[in-house]
């Protein structure tokens, strides 16, 4: 932590004041996201996951990363994504088999 | 529907999240400041789950020492991602990158572990891991984003 705060200082010149606080914003929220996950991620090996099952379905998060930039970025999915995400839908069934 | 299935596919959905939140970071600030306060988010949440959950704390130093060990690796994990991001590593790529883990936790666990899977299991943790690489490659180039909101 100590190493990071020095890294920040050095590095910090360069930044924009104005999109400084958005940027901190997202960072913030990236830490209570990731955190609840690995909550989450642990949760799911207490209740009787195997770490080699729980792994590769969390594994699958670029689905909601893909989906989300479908809806809300407007962005158009490659035929290769498409089949990505029916891929992902069969492992989820079959990991939990 | 196992209530395991259930919690590992709220870390996914949480995590898929964090992929487009992470990048809206590193277009603003560095990486350094982005795991900075990415660990300020951590130890915030950290403190409302002992608040909360007032966990056991009679606890073994081998499960101590993993769990130091497993939180100092991920965070580790989360700054070097950071960094791939900042320094113009798409996200689509870098991300496809960080979903390669479980082959690494796979090889782990049934050496060290001893867990088995069944020949669905193997086929769909396989299935996974192609799918992760496939839904991560990048769209028509019409069709990107700059990502900014």
């Amino acid at each position: 932590m100590i190493f990071v705060a020095w890294a920040v200082h050095k590095r910090s010149a360069g930044e924009k004041r104005e999109g400084r606080n958005k940027g901190v914003f997202w960072a913030f929220l990236t830490g209570i996201l990731g955190g609840v996950g690995n909550i989450a991620f642990f949760q799911a090996l207490v209740k009787g996951g195997k770490a080699s099952v729980v792994s590769p379905v969390t594994a699958l998060f670029p689905m909601v990363t893909v989906l989300l930039a479908l809806i809300f970025l407007k962005e158009k999915l490659g035929r290769v994504q498409w089949v990505g995400l029916a891929l992902a839908f069969v492992a989820i069934y079959l990991l939990s088999a | 529907m196992h209530i395991w299935l259930g919690f590992a596919v709220l870390a996914l959905v949480l995590w898929g999240i964090t992929g487009v939140t992470q990048k809206l970071s590193t277009n603003r600030i560095s990486s350094e400041r982005s795991f900075l306060w990415f660990c300020w988010a951590m130890v915030a949440l950290s403190a409302a789950v002992l608040i909360v959950a007032r966990p056991n704390w009679g606890l073994g130093t081998i499960v101590v020492l993993c769990s130091v060990a497993g939180g100092a690796l991920n965070g580790l994990g989360a700054w070097t991602s950071f960094r791939a991001l900042e320094s113009g590593g798409k996200a689509s790529i870098v991300i496809s990158l960080i979903s390669l883990y479980p082959l690494l936790t796979v090889v782990l666990a049934v050496l060290l572990l001893g867990e088995r899977l069944t020949w669905m299991q193997s086929t769909g943790a396989v299935t996974a891991i192609a799918a992760a690489i496939l839904l991560s490659m990048e769209g028509a180039p019409q069709a990107e984003s700059s990502g900014a909101i």
